[in-house]
């Protein structure tokens, strides 16, 4: 429980931290306000359905595309490769197909959501690489690399999504022959969501932080 | 037993093996963004340091010329203008009967020339102004235009007189008579103030005009690109503090921060 409520108050931070700095933002940053109101939502859902014992993985199959949804749309502004742009209205639209097909006739709704997981994690680690790439062609000459909000963010993301890979991506197969150990192995997702968060706040700090 | 230790090594294993490549992109990127951060700091200095020196050699040159102009005008049309005066006295002198109003009036003028002549030869000269104190050059700029009885100049000092190295007299002079030809020729000004202020880390000049005034960031400064930004290269080449405020219809300020 104590894990849990240090994510939850967490996600407040980086919300809160969000809120304070808005101006210095660009405006399409406003998703990922968007996010962390749905990763509160949905946690705070779970925990309700989970205390009276009722399934709630279907929360993680609806959950999933809104995620890579928004980030899409982050990173549609932040990469300027117009190649990169045209292909993400591709990729949204298949993507959610894809989930819509995995949680329906792959996995079940009531079953943990390991295959669009995984499919999320490949199109944003995809998105976070692209960037990193233009950081390597393009790096900032006028800032400091670690003034930069989505520098943090996305190194969140990298940290995040690759972290969870492994252990997401054997999610299934571990459960069918161990539940209890997949259960323990959950506690490497919640590091990962620490240091996802701990880098989004950093993201949203570090301009007061490292001036520019 | 066995195929669960087996499970958590391999899932251990295999996340720390991909955060540790994230962990090494990341480190290398901040690097390599570090090196051309620096490099493209050197470039750009080495650039600035560029410019400033083609720029001092661009207002080196451009005194070198003004003074030589100064030097011409004074030695060769003021000896002229005094031999033409001699000689109308001459002519005053031996005329009977008093000398013809026309004549005198005609070497009154011819007086006149000659003073304005040298005035201006010295404001063009710059090792004469390199010999002035800087209130004693604006001072005389200010009254030439006084004496032009079409405009109300005046100059203020306050504070202990600072001596300044002749380079930053030159320059700042300099920027003063750009002012001060902007106010009446583009502003077309009816008031000019002039203030002095001597502090303990740096000296104040600014000037002010009751002129047309004009949008600093607008088209117009465009157009009246070229004044300001010699002014602000010229403070830029003494370490000085460039300021201007206008819009249309307020007037200008001009306010230039030396320090000592």
């Amino acid at each position: 429980m104590i894990p849990f409520s240090f994510y939850i108050l967490l996600i407040i931070a980086c919300l809160v931290a969000y809120l304070l700095n808005k101006q210095s933002f660009p405006s399409y940053f406003i998703n990922f306000l968007y996010l962390f109101i749905a990763v509160i939502v949905f946690e705070l859902t779970a925990l309700a359905l989970q205390s009276i014992d009722v399934n709630h993985n279907f929360l993680d199959h609806l959950y999933q595309p809104v995620e890579v949804t928004l980030l899409s749309v982050v990173y549609y502004h932040v990469i300027p490769y117009r190649s990169f742009k045209k292909m993400m209205f591709f990729i949204i639209p298949l993507f959610w197909m894809f989930c819509l097909y995995a949680s329906v006739f792959a996995e079940g709704i009531t079953e943990p959501n390991t295959i669009s997981f995984i499919a999320g994690s490949i199109i944003i680690i995809f998105y976070s690489m692209v960037y990193l790439v233009q950081l390597f062609t393009e790096p900032p000459t006028k800032d400091n690399l670690l003034a930069i909000p989505f520098f943090w963010i996305n190194t969140g993301h990298l940290f995040f999504y690759f972290g969870t890979f492994f252990q997401m991506g054997m999610d299934t197969y571990i459960r069918s022959i161990d539940f209890a150990l997949a259960e323990k192995l959950v506690v490497i997702n919640y590091a990962l969501n620490f240091t996802l968060y701990l880098l989004y706040l950093n993201g949203f700090l570090c301009r007061k932080v490292f001036k520019l | 037993m066995q195929e669960s230790v087996q499970i958590v090594t391999i899932v251990l294993i295999g996340t720390l093996l991909f955060l540790i490549l994230v962990a090494f992109v990341i480190v290398s990127l901040f690097f390599y963004q570090r090196s051309q951060y620096k490099h493209h700091e050197e470039v750009t200095g080495l650039k600035n340091a560029y410019e400033q020196e083609l720029l001092k050699a661009n207002l080196e040159i451009k005194e070198e010329t003004l003074s030589t102009v100064a030097q011409e005008l004074h030695d060769n049309i003021g000896q002229i203008l005094s031999l033409v005066k001699l000689n109308l006295h001459s002519v005053t002198a031996q005329s009977e009967g008093g000398a013809n109003p026309k004549l005198r009036n005609a070497t009154d003028l011819l007086s006149k020339a000659i003073a304005d002549l040298r005035d201006l030869s010295k404001t063009l000269n710059a090792d004469y102004l390199m010999e002035q104190d800087l209130q004693e050059s604006i001072r005389h700029a200010v009254d030439q235009v006084q004496k032009t009885g079409t405009i109300h100049a005046t100059f203020e000092i306050s504070g202990n007189e600072k001596p300044l190295t002749p380079q930053k007299r030159l320059i700042a002079f300099r920027i003063f008579q750009e002012a001060i030809n902007n106010a009446i020729r583009h502003a077309k000004a009816s008031r000019i103030d002039a203030a002095l202020k001597y502090g303990s880390q740096a000296i104040a000049m600014t000037l002010k005009d009751n002129g047309k005034g004009f949008h600093v960031s607008g088209p117009q400064a465009k157009s009246a690109g070229t004044g300001i930004k010699n002014m602000k290269h010229r403070a830029n080449l003494i370490g000085s503090e460039f300021k201007i405020n206008s819009a249309p219809g307020s007037g200008t300020l001009i306010q230039l921060h030396i320090p000592l």
